[in-house]
């Protein structure tokens, strides 16, 4: 027997004796069937319960910039359904459904998704794309007869939750008749959900760049352009995953999984630089700990590529060593931001900084060296240092 | 049909061949510049439809380029992208008619390009 039909046989059992076939369902499922059970939630609902029309447009209008930063993700994994029957559906951290697109008969057919201010959480709805990654806190797929109301049977469903510092504010689902079609989608929507995170990332940035001018005068300029180099990846980011989606159309799958890989690390990097954007430009100190001032120099250096080539500007590895220091991050970082712009000042249009990092007897020391470009001094230029206190060895034993 | 080109300048390898990417699956015929200067240089061999072209660069910037290119009289449709938050001023105090700001979306750009080209020439000479 098919795990469909026999998920289907455990789900009507479960309508005549109220017991869970654990043995049949998948693990995810299982436990979202058992938390449907104890909040006692009616396996023979054929819809959803929403909120009044009123209720939704006020919440769709309070919650309109995570709409808009979702829709282009939303309409590219529209575009790599294709001709599927199928929706994609955005819900808030509750479980309320936010936006829905798709082809005409899944959004306002007459067997459509649950529309624009459905109630989708465990606890109206059961098993299903939003509540349940919204339960598990991870990506979750129901597929026809694991949903745990019946109305919803005739749909795969795959959700995934969405974060914005640090919080979940929603997940990004699709819906399809065909399981198959659930499966080609399931890189896609993982991709785009960290699409939306990052667009909701780099609104934060723009944000905050105001008050970091105020916190930080005098270096307008440079966090400014820092932000652009940060954005520009993920702006190549998100085209890659819309090229994808159009690719995935035309059944290019190899080529659009490419485009989803990079995507998917530009997005990384994206998240990492915007970290690192964020310690330089806060005014917090921060406490101290143990860094890896290699690591530390390293990701500066690659903050720095662009506004390095604009001054034109070569870095160069000089020797290098691991060296674990304590001291405070935030400020760590801006000491080295400070002086690989005074060494690159030093050498000049043409010029080269030579890079090294390494242990002393009991600092861990980065020095910068200065290389105007040949002809245009006569005298070495003297070289940049910092230093920090070199971390504690573990004691043995402990 | 008359094959379409453009020029991408932007120093980020990336973005270029994203941007490329997209074009020449709208049958583009693409030349691909790293800063303004490279553009400049390609540009004397070359005779793109359209110019798509980042501000932050080295040596020569989006607003330089265009000013280059007015200066010698040289009329051709010229985009400026950029993620710069006062890109439209900037673009305005330029006479950059057609801009956009990253990160912008598919649609947009290829709306953006249809709306440059058929517009007609972007810098307009001095004697124009």
């Amino acid at each position: 027997m098919s795990q469909h039909y026999a998920t289907r046989e455990a789900w009507q059992r479960y309508i005549s004796v109220g017991r869970i076939e654990h043995a049949v369902l998948r693990e995810q499922v299982r436990r979202a069937w058992e938390r449907a059970h104890a909040l006692r939630v009616n396996p023979q609902l054929f819809h959803a319960e929403a909120l009044s029309e009123t209720e939704t447009e006020r919440m769709r209008q309070r919650l309109a910039p995570f709409i808009t930063a979702a829709r282009p993700y939303a309409m590219s994994l529209s575009c790599a359904a294709g001709v599927e029957r199928h929706a994609v559906m955005l819900g808030n951290e509750e479980g309320v459904v936010l936006d829905v697109v798709g082809d005409e008969q899944s959004v306002s057919g007459p067997q459509a998704v649950p529309g624009p201010g459905s109630l989708l959480s465990e606890e109206m709805a059961g098993a299903n794309g939003i509540g349940t990654p919204l339960a598990e806190g991870e990506y979750a797929e129901l597929v026809g007869p694991e949903h745990f109301i019946g109305g919803f049977h005739p749909f795969s469903c795959q959700g995934i939750t969405i974060g914005d510092g640090g919080e979940v504010v929603g997940v990004l689902s699709t819906s399809v008749r065909r399981p198959q079609a659930s499966q080609r989608l399931h890189d896609i929507l993982v991709c785009a959900a960290h699409g939306i995170e990052a667009e909701l990332l780099c609104h934060r940035l723009e944000e905050k760049i105001d008050r970091a001018l105020s916190a930080r005068p005098g270096e307008e300029h440079l966090l400014e352009d820092l932000r652009q180099d940060i954005v520009q990846s993920y702006a190549a980011a998100k085209l890659r995953l819309q090229v994808a989606a159009r690719v995935f159309e035309s059944d290019q799958n190899a080529y659009a999984l490419e485009l989803l890989r990079a995507a998917r690390e530009a997005i990384a990097t994206f998240r990492s630089d915007a970290a690192l954007w964020q310690d330089l430009a806060s005014s917090d100190k921060g406490g101290l700990t143990d860094l890896d001032l290699l690591e530390m120099t390293r990701q500066i250096e690659r903050l720095l590529e662009t506004e390095m080539a604009t001054q034109q500007v070569q870095i160069v590895a000089g020797r290098t060593e691991p060296v674990m220091v304590h001291a405070s991050r935030s400020r760590l970082l801006r000491e080295l931001l400070d002086v690989l712009l005074r060494g690159a000042k030093a050498a000049g249009s043409g010029g080269a900084i030579v890079v090294s990092v390494g242990p002393s007897s009991v600092v861990g020391q980065v020095t910068i060296q200065p290389e105007p470009a040949a002809g245009v001094a006569d005298r070495a230029l003297p070289a940049l240092r910092l230093a920090y206190p070199r971390s504690p060895l573990p004691t043995s034993g402990s | 049909m008359k094959t379409r080109r453009a020029m991408i300048v932007d120093d980020s390898p990336a973005f270029r061949t994203v941007l490329a990417s997209i074009l020449q699956i709208n049958r583009w015929e693409i030349i691909e510049a790293i800063d303004g200067l490279d553009a400049l240089e390609k540009l004397e061999e070359h005779s793109p439809d359209v110019l798509i072209v980042d501000h932050r660069m080295p040596r020569l910037n989006g607003a330089q380029l265009y000013e280059r290119l007015r200066t010698e009289g040289r009329e051709i449709p010229f985009v400026l992208v950029s993620a710069a938050q006062d890109v439209h001023e900037i673009a305005e105090r330029a006479g950059i008619e057609h801009v956009l700001q990253k990160p912008f979306d598919l649609p947009e750009i290829e709306q953006m390009l249809l709306r440059a080209t058929s517009a007609g020439p972007g810098p307009e000479g001095e004697n124009s």
